[in-house]
């Protein structure tokens, strides 16, 4: 199963996790919202300090300017501009034509600002930065009301220049808190994110650990499914699926035991009435000289035949002993070389078959197991392969190594595996062999019955090669 | 996750470069001051009876100061222009007293109301005041009731040459 999107790969290591992902995510999005809060308050907050602030100012210096300009003749001299510039504190400049009066320090006032006073009729503010910090420019055309309300331009102008210090002081403040409450909401975050991950990654793990046990055979492996969520969801999945295939599986073994019983049930009626058969047989065999010659063809096939059927009963039979577990290795102390030799021997095969071998090579087998072994590999070598084989015998401390190679045209590519399968043939073209199709099979069972390994493959002169394994010093029962 | 994290930064330092106080353009600051006038608004009556605005000083004053121009009537080039509320006599040191309430003005005149003749009178003290006030900023809607030191006050009243 593939969680990860190609995209996540490029995340850095210490993120790829499911739960420092969860964390970062929470972590990110707490602080990004109390940065955001605390930004939304402190930015109103500045914002309306701002414009109070401005307002007062403007609005001071308007007032102060209305309650003076009553008593000041129009068209006014230098001594009515004077008599302004005294009203309000601080720099300003008052103009009315080419008159001009001015207190302290006024260089900060704009042409932008100017421009926006002559001939407007509202007062014009303007935030400049200066070189003594930032100062707020009031532009202020004073205007001549006439008895019916209308208003028009007096010519007379006044700028003031007015310090922010204090506000842009009280603004940072505010914004210094703000980063102060996001970092708080940072440990915070850290603390519930933990919190979080941990109930949420619980079952997660714990679906990990169940079908990590299902995986390994633990098929009673299940969850307990605590409330109501999308967890608790899989985890019922999870225990219907596993509790499927429990029974699919239990199902399947039955079926398999009811076939092996049936197979040993079967090969086991057989064998009285194939040992009668094989009795006759062997007695016909003795007269087959005095029968006539057409009947004698008929007679010999019979009897290979009933011979046939009894090999494969007595493999069927002795595959039905291993599955059952029934077989049990007889160990001894064995000459290796002496049990290879007479096994050929006893099978006529000397003259066909090569012994490489040490002189003396003691080992602890089942005696009649490995002859099995031998027989079934040097048999089929002789069978499907040609001439000569050769029987390599060779031993360490631990382990004894038996090779049987032929000289034949080698394993078909790729059989390898399925060659100690039951019933399986290399050349399915060949339906009816001289063999059972369980030799090898049955080969297999001797050598994993010592706790061995077989392997086939092929030679580098392409002949077939059957490698076995045994531990040569098996504990004896 | 990393283009993520860096979006996310660039957010936080905008919002928080987002509060300080920066130089700005010319912005509009409401309304300017008034205030100045070629002179105090008085009204006299010509032949006819009918209201006259005249300005016998250079600057616009107080209520106050329009209402003891009126009284007074210093006026040296009134010519033919008379007035209903001439005292005469009466001292120009006199404090009247003026309280501005919403739209109201209430002025409390140190006469009795007989010294006013009749409705003409009245009118001149009151288009005086709304002048003045007017001319000052005030709202040219506004009412104006008049008190005495006998005789009743007014109602609210509203000029006959000014009203809106």
């Amino acid at each position: 199963m593939r969680l990860r999107s190609p995209r996540d790969v490029r995340a850095p290591r210490a993120l790829r996790g499911l739960r420092p992902r969860l964390i970062a995510a929470c972590v990110a999005v707490a602080v990004l919202a109390a940065a955001t809060a605390s930004w939304a308050s402190a930015a109103s907050a500045s914002n309306s300090l701002l414009r109070s602030t401005q307002q007062r100012i403007a609005d001071t210096a308007a007032r102060g300017i209305t309650d003076t300009a009553p008593a000041l003749v129009y068209p006014p001299d230098t001594g009515d501009l004077r008599k302004i510039r005294d009203a309000l504190d601080g720099p300003v400049v008052v103009t009315y034509e080419s008159l001009r009066v001015q207190a302290g320090e006024t260089a900060a006032i704009t042409e932008q600002l100017r421009t926006a006073v002559h001939g407007g009729d509202h007062l014009a503010l303007q935030r400049v930065d200066s070189a003594t910090g930032m100062k707020l420019l009031v532009g202020m055309p004073v205007l001549i009301t006439g008895v019916d309300g209308q208003q028009r331009p007096s010519g007379i102008e006044v700028y003031l220049v007015r310090d922010l210090g204090e506000v842009v002081r009280q603004v940072n403040a505010l914004t210094r808190n703000a980063i102060w409450t996001s970092a708080l909401a940072l440990p915070v975050a850290v603390l519930l994110a933990l919190l979080a991950a941990r109930g949420v990654l619980r079952p997660v793990r714990e679906l990990r650990g169940a079908a990590r046990k299902l995986a390994a055979g633990d098929l009673d492996a299940r969850l307990r499914p605590s409330g109501a969520d999308e967890l608790a969801e899989l985890a019922t999945t999870f225990n219907d699926t596993a509790a499927s295939l429990q029974s699919s599986i239990s199902e399947l073994a039955r079926m398999e035991a009811d076939s092996r019983r049936f197979v040993a049930d079967v090969s086991h009626e057989l064998r009285t009435p194939l040992t009668t058969l094989t009795s006759v047989a062997e007695m016909l065999e003795e007269d087959l000289e005095r029968m006539p010659s057409d009947a004698r063809a008929s007679i010999e096939l019979a009897i290979a035949e009933t011979r046939r059927l009894a090999s494969l009963v007595e493999d069927l039979m002795e595959i039905a002993r291993f599955d059952a577990g029934a077989a049990q290795p007889h160990l001894e102390r064995v000459d290796v070389p002496g049990v290879v030799r007479e096994c050929l021997r006893s099978r006529s095969w000397t003259g066909q078959v090569r012994l490489d071998s040490p002189e003396e090579l003691a080992a602890v087998l089942d005696r009649r197991r490995l002859d099995v072994i031998v027989a079934n590999l040097v048999g089929n070598a002789l069978r499907h392969g040609d001439p000569p084989v050769v029987v390599r015998l060779s031993a360490d401390e631990q382990e004894l190594h038996l090779e049987v190679i032929d000289n034949g045209p080698g394993l078909p590519e790729g059989i390898a595996a399925q060659l100690f399968d039951r019933f399986y043939k290399a050349d399915s073209s060949r339906g009816r062999s001289a063999g059972s199709g369980l030799g090898m099979a049955i080969t297999a069972e001797n050598v994993w019955l010592h706790g061995g390994t077989i392997e086939a493959g092929n030679t580098d002169s392409a002949g077939a090669r059957f490698a076995v394994t045994l531990p040569r010093w098996s504990e004896e029962t | 996750m990393r283009r993520a994290a860096s979006a996310l930064c660039v957010l936080l330092v905008v919002l928080l470069a987002g509060c300080t106080v920066r130089p700005s353009e010319v912005f509009d600051g409401g309304d300017a001051a008034t205030g100045v006038a070629k002179g105090t608004p008085v009204y006299l009556l010509d032949s006819e009876g009918d209201l006259v605005l005249r300005r016998p000083t250079s600057g616009l004053g107080t209520i106050g100061q329009a209402l003891r121009l009126l009284f007074t009537g210093t006026d040296p080039d009134a010519g033919a222009l008379h007035s209903r509320v001439h005292l005469g006599s009466v001292p120009t040191a006199l404090d009247i007293p003026v309280a501005i309430s919403g739209d109201t003005i209430t002025v409390r005149l140190p006469i009795p109301r007989r010294r006013v003749y009749g409705a003409k009178g009245i009118d001149q003290i009151v288009c005086t005041v709304l002048a003045v006030h007017i001319q000052r900023g005030g709202s040219p809607s506004s009412k104006v009731v008049l008190t005495f030191t006998a005789g009743r006050p007014t109602e609210s009243r509203t000029c006959p040459v000014l009203g809106r």
